[in-house]
């Protein structure tokens, strides 16, 4: 059962609602149609057309959502979108954006959450002189109710734009669009009533992200939410104040499907996994075989692939050929099996993970800045995984007493390891060596041993040697 | 989106295609591993901007954060600390505007779409794999992209045509070589494709096992080993 | 605390730089401090930056520190 880390009170949009239902709904669709843009925007008029729904419509009801309300009711400009727009427009005739480079912004005493956006035709577009990205830490999973959704969209069309992404690929919520001095009530709004924290940006902890987990999938092997929700706070000081080099981020997947990329973006992935067996059951298998229940949940359905057929489309992918029919049921050789996930994938109502389940850690994955996209290397193969997550916090702990102390500026985690040797690595986190570590031996013999790893060390004595070779 | 509609409507693909896009090379989110994926680049080296640069630029930092070494200290006529950058050293990792305003690089035709194929997260039968890059630049033609949006169908109606089940677009690449995998999707294969960064003998085919394809016998022709 | 605080000002003071990366700071407090940690040199900087002493500076993907009134900070 879910324990918050601290006292949450309810939220009732009733209570911290800033608009009426008349400003709300303040514009007829017949208005929308007759609506034009105050800058002339002919390529994004463009972009409404075509069956996509379309980031023009939406900001379109949005700057005529604004111009229908009343100055007063908004603490920057009334036609900030519309003014947004213009600029896309100009960005795309010149084809050159006019975003100034960022710059400082932020709210007091933090060092991360907002960033700085500024016009570079201020004259011209005015209302997004300052045009300021705050991310909002979004819940584990992004669940939300209603209430939570209407007040902070309240908020931000009060103090900022009332454009939103949700999310961002870093997961946050992202309220695009406002002026510095509304960053300081925006602020406390969001802490003080909302119980609601900031993202990261910089160099910090980075607002760790969970896949959907047990919440809603029957594949995930541990409780990303559970552990998403306790690091972030457990961590909290590290994503509000930077200390460290460069940006980490945690991100966490439920199994080896990966469906939030913590392989491939995160300095520390984790991914859930087991290690017993996979769980049968023969009926389900045989119902599959007869065409009861379409194989990858219908995931095929459009297209005539003919009759689902285990031999080709199960046992013959599998990359390790650890199953096999035998007599009408299935059987998997689960000392074989990497857990690669696609029996399961493909015949869900059959197969699923074992109930032994735990963690994988990974390391060091970053995207190509700027040396080049690194994928996170497979150190810990397995690791029991239940609240509070005291050996978890542990390993987090030996990578942050290592990386700040020994990173570069500007050092990713995956890049300290390249530098300094993977080796390095599990000294650090003391624990060893396993080939599970590569994809194949090193080829070249080119080892730096050190003289501790040598019977008698480095240090010889000439006259000895050559006592048995003349010069 | 709107050219893929009716990808996005029916479950006809061989198996999920992600396609994802990033306007620069800092990739928020996993765009290095997508099936498909779209990237924003520059191809202009930095104006220096050495009105300002001393002024809001802290030099050293700038001269370090440039990966090639490209960038190294100079003055202007008037005296004033500035930098100056080695083009032919640019990759256009945008790294040294990062640490510093006065050297911006976006530019109307240098900027372009570099479309990369072949990528996965998923550990689904084969590992997770870095998305490759198969067209080196395309031109930023607002608003609808057309030289972009057709090269994406082509890929991905020669992956629907030609894949098995459950294949992706980089396991189905691998299974008919890359070689097969630009003669399907009619993309020509050019010089910017072969890497010439520091890690580039990690590409590089050390074996006989390949396939003819009108590439190859470009290549036999021009040694003259056919007619 | 204290002491370190003064460290982190000293050296921000005397560098010609207006803006430091966290580890500078740590690496210069520790040549005049060896004993100070790096987790109490951290609380130290936040601590200025409440006192409105530092101020951060990022770039949106990497954040500096910075001596208040110094150099470029605030934007043009």
């Amino acid at each position: 059962m879910f324990e918050p880390n601290e006292e949450q009170q309810e939220l009732k949009y009733q209570e911290l609602r800033i608009y009426s239902d008349e400003e709300l709904h303040n514009y007829t669709e017949e208005e929308l149609k007759n609506f034009k843009c105050k800058h002339d925007i002919p390529d994004l008029d463009e972009l409404e057309k075509g069956p996509w729904p379309s980031f023009v419509a939406d900001a379109k009801r949005e700057a005529l959502h604004r111009r229908k309300l009343a100055q007063d009711r908004m603490m920057i400009e009334r036609d900030v979108v519309e003014d947004m727009l213009g600029q896309v427009q100009l960005s795309f005739d010149d084809g050159e954006t006019h975003w100034k480079h960022g710059g400082i912004v932020g709210v007091f005493g933090y060092g991360g959450g907002v960033i700085g956006r500024y016009s570079d035709l201020q004259e011209k577009f005015p209302s997004i002189a300052h045009f300021h990205t705050v991310r909002i830490n979004q819940p584990a999973s992004k669940f939300y109710n209603s209430d939570y959704l209407r007040t902070v969209c309240d908020l931000w069309e009060y103090r900022g734009s009332g454009m939103t992404n949700m999310h961002g690929s870093t997961g946050d919520i992202i309220c695009l669009g406002t002026f510095t001095e509304q960053l300081e009530p925006i602020f406390y709004e969001l802490t003080h009533v909302l119980q609601q924290d900031l993202g990261g940006s910089g160099s910090n902890l980075r607002t760790p992200e969970c896949c959907i987990g047990k919440a809603r999938c029957e594949y995930a092997c541990i409780d990303t939410q559970a552990l998403c929700y306790e690091l972030t706070h457990f961590y909290q000081d590290e994503l509000h104040r930077p200390a460290f080099p460069y940006k980490f981020k945690f991100k966490f997947d439920g199994c080896p499907n990966g469906c939030v990329a913590s392989i491939a973006r995160s300095d520390m992935s984790y991914i859930g996994t087991w290690r017993d067996d996979i769980r049968i059951d023969q009926e389900a298998v045989t119902a599959y075989i007869g065409g009861e229940f379409a194989p990858n949940a219908g995931a095929h359905a459009g297209r005539d692939w003919g009759k689902f057929d285990i031999e080709k489309e199960v046992i013959g992918l599998c990359p390790t050929k650890c199953m096999r029919m035998n007599g009408g049921k299935l059987e998997i050789n689960n000392k074989e099996c990497t857990r690669c996930m696609h029996c399961i994938n493909t015949m869900p109502r059959a197969l699923r993970p074992g109930t032994e389940t735990g963690v994988s850690i990974l390391f060091g994955a970053k995207a190509p800045i700027l040396d080049g996209a690194q994928m996170s290397v497979l150190t810990i193969p397995f690791m029991e995984c239940e609240h509070p997550f005291d050996n978890i916090k542990e390993v987090v702990e030996k990578i942050w007493e290592w990386w700040p102390e020994e990173g570069k500026n500007r050092e990713r985690l995956g890049e300290l390891i390249q530098r300094q040797g993977l080796a390095k690595l599990l000294q650090v986190l003391e624990i060893p060596p396993m080939p599970q570590m590569v994809r194949e031996p090193r080829s070249n013999p080119y080892i730096f041993w050190k003289a501790e790893d040598v019977p008698g060390g480095w240090e010889r004595d000439i006259n000895d040697y050559r006592s048995r070779h003349k010069r | 989106m709107d050219e893929l509609f009716d990808y996005f409507q029916g479950m006809t693909l061989p198996a999920q295609v992600r396609v994802s896009m990033a306007c620069c090379l800092n990739m928020c989110g996993a765009v290095h591993c997508s099936d498909i994926a779209l990237l924003g680049y520059h191809r202009k080296p930095p104006i220096v901007d050495s009105e300002v640069l001393e002024k809001v630029c802290e030099i050293p930092l700038v001269i370090a954060a440039c990966p090639t070494a490209a960038i190294s200290p100079s003055k202007t006529d008037d005296g004033k600390k500035t930098v100056k950058i080695k083009g032919e050293r640019c990759m256009f990792c945008g790294n040294c505007y990062t640490m510093c305003m006065a050297l911006p690089l976006s530019d109307k035709e240098g900027d372009c779409v570099t479309v990369l194929a072949g990528g996965k997260i998923s550990n689904r039968i084969s590992p997770p794999k870095f998305s490759k890059v198969v067209i080196p630049a395309l031109p930023n033609n607002f608003p609808r992209f057309p030289e972009v949006c057709e090269s994406v169908k082509k890929i991905i109606e020669a992956y629907a045509a030609d894949a098995n089940k459950y294949e992706r677009v980089g396991d189905w690449a691998e299974r008919i070589g890359w070689e097969k995998f630009f003669e399907k999707c009619d993309i020509p294969f050019t010089e910017h494709l072969l890497d010439d960064y520091r890690l580039q003998y990690d590409t590089y085919r050390t074996s006989t096992q390949f396939k003819f394809t009108e590439a190859a016998w470009d290549v036999s022709r021009a040694i003259g080993g056919i007619e | 605390m204290e002491d370190i605080k003064k460290a982190i000002l000293e050296f921000a003071q005397a560098s010609k730089k207006s803006k430091f990366y966290y580890n500078d700071i740590q690496k210069a407090v520790q040549e005049v401090l060896p004993d100070a940690k790096a987790r109490d040199i951290k609380k130290a900087a936040t601590a200025l930056i409440n006192e409105e002493k530092l101020i951060y500076f990022s770039t949106g993907s990497s954040t500096m520190y910075g001596l208040k009134g110094r150099g470029q900070t605030e934007d043009h």
